[in-house]
């Protein structure tokens, strides 16, 4: 799962060079309108680029004012593109971007620069929890509370033998707990009203479709120049996401 | 360069799915299960398993309201049917967990067509088998005296038995399993929702998708914890059958007293795991055609394991009768001759016939690609594996240290009854997970198809399009 430390540093220098020379020659590739609307491998026209392109404000729909902007999506057929469009995004700076796939796709954590689940202090945090858990229950209930002196064993921490199985199990079960509930919570789920969900197109996102998304919040994130860079990433659409309108009310 | 995806053909390697299946078709075919009508032989076998089900509550009524002497458990067999039973079915639950922890660490990636459905296996097979130490105890509302709670006696429980052990190991693996199955099924629920028009069905679904968004990001902790449930189960379900194990093994009795009980019950409990795995699968393949996800392949693996498990078994009671020889004690040597000879004879020979030795016609593709074989081998592994726990059991009890008080262990209907009606709680909480719940791991089987390679043939065209972004380091480890 993990690089080998040597690695890392020119493994990282490496990725970022082949990033940002990624970024130029796409920045080039595409120079004139026409060339936007056309697939850049095959010269064929897009397939579909919907969304306003101005920013809601002034897009005149009367009601939708006041809805703020949550995030821009864009759509690829095959986990390579969507890996390669999560590239370019690390490579130009942008912090608030995912990745949204069937299925965890290899070498995206990379692509995205992210750093190692944490996940594993927290479990082992809980499994050294659960270990004294069990021996203190024990020791308090067989030794000091009712002391039992069964099979000649002493109602003593020195019959701790006959404490290991139970020791084990509960720090298998304080584990599994952690494990999942860390998980949870650093995932931040249950949460059930992400407004990427406004989207009607996401839905396949389940099924067989790969999707970035970027969001309002980022500090590099302007409407038209992140639109512009989605869509060289080879997307077969790009969609603006607005928060829900019943949260602004 | 070689994808860790892709099989690797020079050596025999085939796809782990049949060609040609995409992201759209899995999805569909596995999703569409549970979206379609409900075949009417799902509704046949549901019926019927619910009279089980109801045969179990008349049964288990009778118990509470008599006692436990409707069973044939009597001195000096005191435990018959009961622990039979629990141990049978504890055992059925390990090839779930074997399936989804073990083969995922060793990165077995064939594992993921057949994991979600051996892990419900798990989970319904040790609810079976926690009923029967709760109802045996004679006076069941008694039961919470298994656990350390304050009681009115102010005695707490006896840490240093192992029936103690027993309770602690078979709740922790019950709950482990669950939190397992459920986190496999989250990514899996989250299609169900997304592919869902109706609005019932997209509340109840996505309330139990927690908001999944594939997020990258989330994909990363999920993993990781998937991984580490992994890690820790291993263990786990090799120390819950060893733990089953010592409630014979810490005891004196002839046949129980013995060493080599934990690592014979465990190869023991996956042989007869995979057993039903291959039933239920067999029978899904037939009921709801996902053959080309379930392939023979996987048959012909898991007739692999079974092969190994039952001659592991096969040399734990060619080594117990050595031992009992080689000990040279008298009662070591007596109950091993009597249990070829003794009364209970027909009890041995299809423990040994069906454990050890039906399974080496293994050995041939024949058998190993052969349907309606697999599906008899596969029902007469189980009966097998009841028979070796209820020689060990009963067989070790009724003839003890002095001939006064031998015996000879007779089930009655009630017992029978409970038996039955414990199959028929499995088989109306299986059916209702397969109509109900992806029976396959929806995500993971996409993740081993040869599309899911970003940097697979297209990655590359791809990249040479661009004009040489191409990073070496960015290759994808191998076995990473």
């Amino acid at each position: 799962m993990s690089d080998d430390p040597k690695n890392k540093q020119t493994r990282k220098e490496g990725l970022e060079q082949a990033a940002r020379e990624a970024l130029e020659r796409a920045g080039t590739e595409t120079k004139s309108p026409e060339d936007a609307k056309t697939d850049p491998m095959t010269g064929e026209k897009r397939k579909e680029i919907d969304g306003p392109k101005l920013p809601p404000e002034e897009r005149g729909a009367a009601g939708k004012k006041t809805q703020k902007l949550a995030l821009l999506l864009a759509e690829y057929p095959t986990p390579g593109r969507c890996l390669h469009a999560a590239e370019k995004l690390r490579a130009a700076g942008y912090t608030k971007f995912d990745a949204h796939t069937p299925f965890p796709v290899h070498g995206m954590d990379r692509a995205m620069g992210l750093r190692d689940s944490r996940l594993g202090w927290i479990v082992i945090t809980a499994a050294l929890t659960g270990t004294s858990c069990a021996f203190l229950m024990m020791w308090w209930m067989n030794c000091i509370d009712y002391p039992l002196i069964i099979g000649g064993k002493p109602a003593s921490v020195s019959s701790i033998a006959s404490m290991v199985p139970i020791m084990f199990e509960l720090t298998i079960l304080f584990s599994a707990f952690a494990a999942v509930f860390g998980m949870f919570a650093m995932n931040k789920i249950p949460m059930h009203h992400h407004p990427i969900f406004e989207s009607d197109r996401f839905r396949a996102f389940s099924t067989g479709k790969f999707f970035i998304s970027v969001e309002a919040q980022d500090p590099k994130f302007k409407l038209e120049k992140t639109r512009d860079f989605l869509e060289k990433t080879h997307a077969d659409f790009v969609e603006l996401v607005l928060e829900p309108a019943a949260e602004h009310k | 360069m070689a994808s860790p995806y892709l099989p690797i053909r020079e050596i025999g390697e085939i796809p782990l799915v049949r060609e040609g299946e995409t992201f759209q078709s899995i999805t569909d075919r596995i999703a569409r299960v549970t979206e379609d009508k409900t075949p009417r032989n799902w509704w046949i076998a549901f019926g019927i398993s619910l009279c089980f089900l109801g045969l179990l509550g008349v049964c288990v009524g009778y118990l509470l309201w008599e006692g436990v002497g409707v069973w044939g458990n009597n001195s000096p067999s005191y435990w018959g049917w009961d622990i039979t039973n629990f141990v049978w079915w504890i055992g059925i639950g390990h090839a779930g967990t074997l399936i989804s922890a073990i083969l995922f660490i060793f990165r077995q990636k064939w594992r993921t067509s057949i994991n979600r459905f051996s892990e419900a296996m798990t989970i319904f097979a040790v609810m079976c088998a926690g009923l029967y130490p709760g109802i045996h105890v004679g006076r069941a509302w008694y039961a919470y005296y298994m656990f350390p709670v304050p009681n009115q006696m102010s005695i707490w429980p006896n840490f240093k038995s192992p029936l103690m052990w027993d309770i602690f190991a078979v709740s922790t693996y019950f709950t482990v399993s669950l939190l397992f199955w459920y986190v496999g099924l989250i990514p899996d629920l989250a299609t169900l929702r997304d592919r869902s028009m109706n609005p019932r069905r997209q509340k109840v679904y996505g309330f139990l998708a927690l908001g999944w968004r594939g997020s990258n990001r989330a994909w990363q902790h999920y993993e990781r914890a998937y991984l580490i449930l992994a890690a820790i189960s291993t263990p786990l379900v090799l120390s819950v059958h060893s733990v089953v194990s010592f409630d014979f093994a810490t005891s004196v009795l002839p046949g129980w007293h013995t060493t080599i009980f934990p690592p014979y019950f465990v190869a023991g409990a996956v042989y007869s795991g995979f057993g039903l795995v291959m039933t239920l699968m067999l029978v899904a393949r037939l009921i709801y055609g996902v053959k080309s996800i379930v392939t023979t392949q996987h048959l012909e693996l898991m007739c692999k394991v079974m092969l190994l498990t039952s001659s592991l078994v096969g040399y734990a009671y060619a080594m117990e009768f050595f031992i009992a020889y080689y000990s040279g004690n008298t009662w070591e040597r007596a109950w091993a001759w009597m249990r070829i000879t003794g009364p209970y004879w027909w009890a041995w020979i299809p423990m040994v016939g069906f454990n050890a030795v039906l399974p080496q016609l293994f050995w041939f593709k024949f058998f190993r690609t052969n349907l309606a074989a697999l599906m008899v081998i596969s029902i007469l592994v189980n009966v097998g594996m009841w028979f070796e726990r209820f020689v060990i059991i009963v067989g070790s009890t009724y003839h003890d240290f002095i001939p006064g008080s031998w015996g000879y262990f007779r089930p009655t209907i009630i017992d029978i009854g409970t038996y039955a009606g414990t199959m028929g709680l499995f088989f109306t909480l299986f059916l209702l997970f397969l109509r109900w719940l992806p029976m396959i791991a929806i995500a993971e089987v996409k993740g081993v198809i040869p599309a899911s390679d970003p940097h697979g043939e297209e990655g590359h065209e791809y990249h040479s399009n661009e004009g040489g972004a191409h990073d070496p380091d960015l290759e994808p480890v191998p076995g990473e």
